[in-house]
C-alpha cells in the first residue's frame, strides 16, 4: 500500500509567450487524475499578455502575479499551505499523460524522496511564423525527434536552457529561502533548493521522457542579455560554493557550475554553427557569456589585489 | 500476519531502539492484525551484546548467532522479517535472513547512520580506512537483499539510497521515532525570564564532540557570557568537556520533563533519533527548540511556530539561530500552532500503524 492521501499542486510559471503557456495548462487538463491545485504565476510587467487564459477562472484553479524573480516562490507559497506536493512547471513543457502517474507512483512508493527536478531532454520545435495566426500550438500531428537525438543532447546540452520540472514535498521547505528565478535557466533555481533541501531527504535530478520541450523557432531576438546574466549566475554559485565551502566543508551540488558553464558555451557554439534558425540568437548568446566571464574574471582579480594590498 | 523483529549487533541494545521492543509498539501492531516475534542475533562469535529488556510478555522471544537466524525463521515461518541495528554492520544478518525466503525489510534510523557522500574524488577521500570502504561495499552488495525500508526520518534513509544501498527496494516508509511526552498545563508557563531566555540541553549519551559542538557555538555567539544562560543534564557530561567546564551549569534532571521545568529554549547539538523524545517533551510544554535541519526533528519542528532550524552540523549557523533567540526574546510570536497534532503522530501506537503498512505492502 502506497502513502495515501496525498495531494498534488501545479503551478505554472507563464514567463513570456501564451502560446506556450496554454500548450502547458492543455497537458496538465489531460491528468488523470486531475491535480488537486492549479496555480499560473503571471509576470507583474506582463501580465496583459496572459489575460485570455483560463486558468484563475475556474475552481481548484488560481492566478498569481508578481515580479519575474519571484515566480518560483510565489507559486511554491501558494501551493506549500494546500497541498501536500507542489511541481513547477515553466510554460513551454507539454506533459504527457503518463507523467503525472509516474510522479505519484515514485512520490507515494519513497516517501525519503523529498524533491527533484526533471529535466525535459525531448524538443519539438515549432515554427513561430507559420502558427503565428493560431492561439493553439498543437502537438498531435507531430512526430518524436529521433532518441538519438535527445540522448546526445541529454549527454551534452546545459541543463540549465533544457526544460525543466521541479517538484518538492512542501511540508519539508520549512525556512528554505528559494532563489530568485533568472529569465533563463529556472533548472538554476530549482538546483539551489535542492542543495538546501538535500540534508532534509532525498534529492535528485534526471531526466524524464514523459514530457517534452516546446520551442519556437526562428528565435530572432538577440541573445546577449540572456547570455551575460545566465553565466554571470553561474559566476555567483560559483562564488557562493566557495563561501559555503569555507563555512562547511566540500558538498556535492546539484547543478555543478563550473560544468554547467562549459556546456553553456558548448551549447552554444554549435548552435551557431549548425542552426540557421538560431545562428544570430546563438551567436549574440555567447558574446554575452563570455562578457560575463571577462567580467568575473576582473572582479577576481580586483579582489585578490585588494586582499594582497590589505596584508 | 507474522513478522519478525530482530535486532542485531550491539547497537541493537541502545536505547534508541527499545521503544520498538516495547508493550506498546507491541500493542500497536496487534491493533493492526500484527503477531510479532522478537529475534535478538549476535553477529561476532567472540561478542555477544548485553541482554536488552524485552518488557512484552508473552512475545515469543529468541536469542542465538546470526547464523541460526535461517532456522529461526523457518521454524516460525513469518510472513515478513524486519532488521533492527546499525546498517552498516547487517550484512551478515540480511545474508543469513534471505536463506529462509522471507522478504526482508530494514528499519534505518540515525544509529550507525552515513554522512553525506564527498563533494569529489581527490585527497580528502583518500583519508577514508581501506577497511571502512571495503565494509561499506560488502554492506551495500549484501543489502540487495531487501526488499523495502522504514525509516526513522527521510535524511538517512535518502542518503542510503543515494548512495546506492537497498538496490532492490520497492517501497520506503517514514515512521518518526515513538514517542510519549505528556505535560501538565502548569509546566506549559516559561521560566518567567523577560530580558534573556534561559537555553538548555539534555541528552544522558552525548559525544564529547556533541558537547564542543555546542559549547563552540556558544563561543561564536560573541554575546556577553553572563546574558547567556545554558544549562546542560545530567550533571555528569562535566567530566566529558572539563576545560569548558566554566561555560554553562550542569545540572542533574530525573528525565527531559523534568529538565525542561527549567529552561525556556531547548538546543539541539546533534540530529539523533535519541533527541526526539526531549523535542517533543519541549514541544508539549511549549518551549522553544532550535535544532539542525535533518533527521526526524524536522517532522515535527515548523519554522517560526515551534522553534528555529539552522544548518546542520555549521557552529556558525547554530551561533546565528541562539542569537536570533536571544535577540528577538522580547518580541517572540512563537505560537505552536499545530504542535498537539503533530505530536501524537510520534505515539507507539501510531508508528506502529506505519509499520504495519510496511508489512503489507511487503507481502503485496
Amino acid at each position: 500500500m502506497a502513502e495515501t492521501g496525498l495531494s498534488y499542486g501545479i503551478a505554472v510559471l507563464a514567463r513570456f509567450d501564451p502560446r506556450l503557456t496554454r500548450a502547458t495548462l492543455a497537458s496538465i487538463r489531460a491528468f488523470v487524475p486531475q491535480p488537486d491545485r492549479i496555480v499560473l504565476v503571471v509576470p507583474q510587467t506582463r501580465e496583459h499578455l496572459f489575460a485570455d487564459l483560463p486558468a484563475g477562472n475556474d475552481e481548484g484553479s488560481e492566478r498569481i502575479t508578481t515580479g519575474d524573480g519571484e515566480m518560483l516562490s510565489a507559486g511554491i507559497g501558494a501551493l506549500a499551505p494546500l497541498v501536500d506536493i507542489g511541481i513547477v512547471v515553466p510554460e513551454g513543457v507539454i506533459f504527457d499523460a503518463d507523467y503525472f502517474k509516474a510522479l505519484r507512483r515514485k512520490v507515494e512508493d519513497f516517501e525519503d524522496r523529498v524533491g527533484a527536478i526533471d529535466l525535459v531532454h525531448q524538443v519539438v520545435k515549432i515554427d513561430a511564423a507559420a502558427e503565428e495566426s493560431s492561439a493553439e500550438l498543437s502537438l498531435q500531428d507531430r512526430p518524436r525527434e529521433p532518441p538519438i537525438v535527445s540522448t546526445m543532447r541529454a549527454l551534452l546540452a546545459a541543463r540549465s536552457l533544457l526544460g525543466a520540472v521541479f517538484w518538492v514535498r512542501t511540508a519539508t521547505l520549512g525556512q528554505i529561502r528559494l532563489a530568485a528565478l533568472p529569465d533563463l535557466g529556472e533548472a538554476i533555481a530549482y538546483a539551489l533548493a535542492l542543495d538546501a533541501l538535500r540534508a532534509r531527504g532525498r534529492t535528485e535530478v534526471g531526466f524524464t521522457s514523459n514530457a517534452r520541450h516546446l520551442r519556437l523557432i526562428p528565435e530572432r531576438r538577440s541573445g546577449y542579455d540572456a547570455g551575460y546574466h545566465l553565466y554571470r549566475r553561474l559566476c555567483q554559485v560559483t562564488e557562493a560554493q566557495r563561501a559555503e565551502q569555507a563555512l562547511r566543508g566540500a558538498k556535492r551540488l546539484h547543478l555543478a557550475p563550473g560544468a554547467e558553464r562549459a556546456r553553456l558555451i558548448f551549447t552554444q557554439a554549435v548552435r551557431a554553427l549548425a542552426s540557421s534558425a538560431n545562428r544570430h540568437h546563438a551567436t549574440t548568446f555567447l558574446k554575452g557569456a563570455l562578457a560575463a566571464r571577462r567580467d568575473a574574471r576582473n572582479i577576481d582579480r580586483t579582489v585578490q589585489r585588494d586582499l594582497r594590498n590589505m596584508r | 500476519m507474522k513478522v519478525a523483529l530482530v535486532f542485531a549487533g550491539d547497537s541493537a541494545a541502545k536505547p534508541v531502539l527499545q521503544p520498538y521492543r516495547s508493550l506498546r509498539f507491541a500493542g500497536g501492531l496487534a491493533a493492526e492484525g500484527i503477531t510479532a516475534v522478537l529475534v535478538d542475533v549476535d553477529i561476532g562469535r567472540e561478542f555477544r551484546f548485553a541482554p536488552a529488556n524485552h518488557d512484552a510478555p508473552g512475545l515469543v522471544y529468541y536469542r542465538n548467532q546470526v547464523d541460526r537466524l535461517p532456522l529461526i525463521l523457518m521454524q516460525e515461518r513469518p510472513s515478513v522479517a524486519l532488521t533492527f541495528g546499525a546498517t552498516l554492520d547487517l550484512a551478515p544478518v540480511w545474508r543469513e535472513g534471505a536463506k529462509a525466503g522471507v522478504p526482508i525489510l530494514h528499519f534505518v534510523s540515525s544509529e550507525g547512520s552515513i554522512n553525506e557522500p564527498l563533494a569529489a574524488v581527490g585527497p580528502s577521500s583518500v583519508r577514508v580506512p581501506p577497511q571502512r570502504l571495503a565494509r561499506a561495499w560488502h554492506t551495500r552488495f549484501a543489502s540487495r537483499h531487501v526488499a523495502g525500508l522504514v525509516g526513522s526520518n527521510r535524511a538517512d534513509l535518502g542518503r542510503y539510497l543515494c548512495q546506492s544501498y537497498f538496490p532492490r527496494a520497492r517501497f520506503s516508509i517514514v515512521a518518526p521515532p515513538p514517542t510519549c511526552p505528556s505535560a501538565p498545563d502548569a509546566m506549559r508557563a516559561t521560566t518567567g525570564s523577560a530580558e534573556c531566555p534561559a537555553f538548555g540541553f539534555y541528552d544522558p549519551e552525548a559525544s564529547e564532540s556533541t558537547l564542543q559542538f555546542l559549547l563552540r557555538a556558544i563561543d561564536l555567539t560573541g554575546g556577553p557570557p553572563d546574558r547567556l544562560t545554558l544549562r546542560i543534564a545530567p550533571a555528569a557530561l562535566a567530566a566529558r568537556v572539563p576545560e569548558h567546564a566554566g561555560h554553562a551549569t550542569f545540572v542533574d534532571a530525573a528525565d527531559p520533563a523534568d529538565f525542561i521545568r527549567g529552561i525556556d529554549v531547548l538546543l539541539v547539538p546533534e540530529a539523533h533519533d535519541r533527541t526526539l523524545p526531549t523535542i517533543a517533551a519541549a514541544l508539549v510544554a511549549r518551549r522553544i527548540v532550535i535544532a539542525p535541519d535533518t533527521g526526524s526533528a524536522i517532522e515535527l519542528i515548523d519554522y517560526g511556530r515551534h522553534g528555529v532550524l539552522y544548518v546542520a552540523g555549521s557552529a556558525y549557523h547554530f551561533a546565528m539561530a541562539i542569537n536570533v533567540m536571544t535577540q528577538s526574546w522580547r518580541n517572540r510570536v512563537i505560537s505552536f500552532e499545530g504542535i498537539d497534532a503533530a505530536i501524537p503522530r510520534t505515539a507507539p501506537e501510531q508508528v506502529a500503524r506505519a509499520f504495519g503498512r510496511a508489512f503489507r505492502k511487503a507481502v503485496k
